[in-house]
């Protein structure tokens, strides 16, 4: 049996976002309207309508991690100007269960504890540097 | 059968193995590095020993002998020992098992302050066995208790289970039993739910027992639905836990395979199946019937109870809905008997819970503890806390105990008594570093973010909550704002439909009420904790600056510049975060 929940999540980590297409499938194969699937689609934190760039920093913003200073990271992507690349996403999350490694930052997929602005600042740069050479 | 596997089991669990813990904390410790620096075949894949701090913890057990756990391994020759123990001795449940010989010169384990006051019925398995191995399952007493259920009578299992006094331990603590008994007497088609969506930030033991021990929650759900007479089961669990869905599908394939899920289980004429429904990111659908709307494909907005679940749930069928913990829990009960269970913990809160320790203790991790214990024993002597300012327990929507109050004993009924909650159990230590105000703003920013909108109370009331709150953070609130936030929270508290909203403003009031010389500080423009970032300055102490740079390396503002081999902090750049002075090892970074 297939949940509309799934199939959307499946398209998200497949394209990195929700295509219009493939709702548009999913709407006829779920019988469920366009409206309720933009309201699905809006409303849970995991989608995103727009497409994601290449590399996705979640900072993590439970408590333990924030407690631990998490905050000053978005600082950091902000000093980095992270954001005026379109290779990169950031989305904060809160918790990722690693409270004991707080605070914690999360690049493509890896998590990694006990962060310092001084770390992340190397592993950006490295991720942008590197990016570069490729263009 | 059970006999054959559990003899393989057997083989497996007290032959010569190195075990890595690598559940997801493990990994992030760098676990699968020192798994790739073992060069042995007898390497294994273990969950988490719950010992946090510790990690990556790895053990080995050698030429019959019990296992000897190292801490924090980079390379296994150079790792500090931290105890020995016997792989089934964590375990409430009678095992077979050799002869191991133990340690004379190394500690006891189960004698380490974090280890000592600790009883596990939920965790037994965790960071013991393969997880995907159902031989070690089987082997740890595994699976027994359903061969027991499946000759019982439905209604006696639910007897059992009730009289254990179980409670539910995602947070509200309805009697697991009863519930049970309500989905039972009603008719037709039924479901049992397995709620993952551990949403509360600072708790992750449900993650630990799904991704350490994921046989543990099918074999209680299947029981579950034996109970009530369901056929059909889900495990809703959160996207953001990649590797517990990983091992859950894992397990679900596994036990079908083996005849313990599936058609015809255990040759029996029961059949039950699982499916797992991924959540995507919405605190609310940890809400039952926020969850129940998100599994039949709609936003995750709480429904009017009742009716209950139990009477009407998904599809409008009866649903036994509980979480992960406690669906751990019952195939000890089944197994032990119900006067096991009920021998731990208070009158009114029955057995153990695990709480997540977390924040600003030494030993951070997973424990598991009999309900009643006083707070202050779990910070304190398992934690090693010291200068304690206030635990916040409960999660997001949870309170603040301050430390005069640390002595109450920990269960459902006490913990409310205080304005807090039991929640699902995340712990998280503060010290004279945390701000209380700020951390009752972050906390309604957060229930703020999450409230779903469905109610307007808990959606604007909030919002607004976080405005006021915020204004007395930059030093501007009055004295009027703390009345304005008590009627507020009085409003959103009351007038709410689901547990998000109740329980929302629980922070603000706890703070309120054991802290509120802390808001009339910020008010009048100081803040203690020095947290805040409007009514704090930082300056450099050049006498004290050995120019180590460190302050500048971790500035995420460029506002640190060099000047003469020594450092300074240019005001017009300075976000005043404190990062400079968190670092700075020589105190030469003043605070003001």
């Amino acid at each position: 049996m297939k949940y509309l929940l799934n199939s959307l999540l499946e398209i998200q980590s497949k394209h990195g976002y929700l295509p219009k297409e493939e709702l548009e499938k999913i709407s006829v194969e779920f019988n469920v309207p366009m409206s309720r699937i933009y309201s699905i689609a809006t409303f849970y934190n995991a989608f995103s309508l727009k497409p994601v760039g290449k590399h996705i920093i979640h900072v993590c913003k439970g408590t333990a991690c924030v407690m631990g200073g998490s905050e000053v990271f978005e600082d950091t992507l902000k000093q980095l100007r992270i954001f005026d690349y379109e290779d990169f996403t950031y989305q904060p999350i809160r918790c990722f269960g690693a409270c004991s490694l707080a605070p914690v930052v999360v690049i493509d997929g890896k998590v990694y504890g006990k962060m310092t602005v001084s770390r992340l600042k190397k592993m950006l740069s490295k991720l942008r540097d590197e990016d570069a050479r490729e263009a | 059968m059970l006999e054959k596997l559990k003899e393989k089991g057997i083989d497996e669990l007290y032959c010569d193995r190195i075990a890595v813990g690598t559940s997801t904390c493990g990994i992030a410790a760098g676990a699968l590095e020192v798994l790739e620096s073992i060069n042995s075949t007898n390497a294994v894949e273990v969950g988490c020993l719950g010992f946090c701090a510790a990690e990556p913890l790895v053990y080995m057990q050698e030429n019959g002998k019990a296992a000897i756990v190292y801490r924090n391994v980079k390379k296994i020759e150079e790792a500090e020992i931290l105890g020995w123990f016997y792989p089934w001795e964590f375990s409430p449940l009678k095992l077979e098992h050799p002869d191991l010989k133990g340690y004379k010169d190394y500690p006891k384990l189960t004698e380490h302050p974090f280890y000592r006051k600790q009883v596990k019925i939920v965790l037994r398995n965790c960071g013991i066995i393969e997880p995907l191995d159902i031989n070690q399952y089987v082997a740890m007493g595994g699976y027994y208790a359903l061969q027991k259920v499946l000759e019982m009578e439905p209604e006696d299992v639910i007897e059992e289970v009730k009289k254990s006094g179980l409670r539910g331990r995602g947070g509200a603590g309805f009697p697991t039993g009863l519930k049970w008994e309500i989905a039972r007497k009603n008719e037709g088609e039924k479901y049992v739910i397995c709620n993952a969506d551990e949403g509360d930030p600072g708790a992750y033991m449900d993650r630990s027992v799904l991704e350490g021990d994921p046989f543990s929650v099918i074999e209680g759900m299947t029981i579950g639905a034996y109970a009530v007479g369901a056929n059909l089961g889900f495990v809703y669990i959160r996207y953001e836990y990649p590797l517990a869905v990983k091992r859950i599908e894992g397990a679900i394939e596994i036990a079908k395979k083996y005849g313990f899920l599936g058609e015809n289980i255990m040759g029996t004429d029961f059949s039950f199946d699982i499916h797992i429904v991924r959540g995507a990111g919405a605190f609310v659908c940890g809400e039952e019937t926020a969850l129940i709307a998100s599994i039949e494909g709609y936003i995750g907005e709480p429904r009017i109870r009742p009716p209950y679940p139990a009477e009407k749930g998904l599809w409008g069928k009866p649903t036994v809905i509980n979480n992960v913990e406690t669906w751990a829990n019952i195939s000890p009960i089944i197994l032990n008997g119900w006067k096991f269970f009920a021998s731990l913990g208070t009158e009114k809160s029955k057995g153990t819970k695990v709480f997540s320790l977390v924040g600003k203790v030494r030993n951070s991790g997973l424990i598991e503890v009999p309900m009643g214990i006083s707070l202050r024993e779990i910070v304190e002597e398992i934690g090693m806390a010291e200068n304690v300012k206030a635990v916040q327990t409960g999660g997001p929507t949870g309170g603040c105990v301050p430390k005069n109050l640390m002595d109450v004993a920990v269960d459902y009924e006490e913990l409310t008594k205080l304005g807090s909650i039991m929640g699902s159990g995340g712990m998280v230590v503060m010290d004279e570093s945390t701000c209380m105000v700020d951390v009752a703003k972050y906390f309604l920013e957060f229930s703020k973010i999450e409230s779903c909108g469905k109610c307007v109370p808990c959606r604007l009331g909030l919002a607004e909550m976080v405005d006021v709150i915020e204004r007395i953070t930059r030093g501007e609130g009055s004295l009027s704002d703390l009345e304005e936030l008590e009627k507020l929270a009085d409003i959103v508290a009351n007038t709410s439909l689901c547990g998000l909203g109740k329980t929302a403003p629980n922070p603000l009031l706890t703070t309120l009420r054991y802290f509120r010389e802390e808001y009339e500080e910020h008010i009048k423009g100081r803040c203690p904790a020095g947290v805040c970032r409007t009514l704090v300055k930082y300056r450099i102490i050049e006498d004290k600056c050995t120019g180590c740079g460190l302050c500048k390396l971790n500035c995420p503002a460029e506002a640190i510049e060099e000047v003469d081999e020594v450092y300074r902090i240019d005001d017009k750049n300075c976000i005043k975060c404190g990062s400079c002075f968190n670092v700075c090892k020589f105190e030469a970074v003043e605070r003001w």
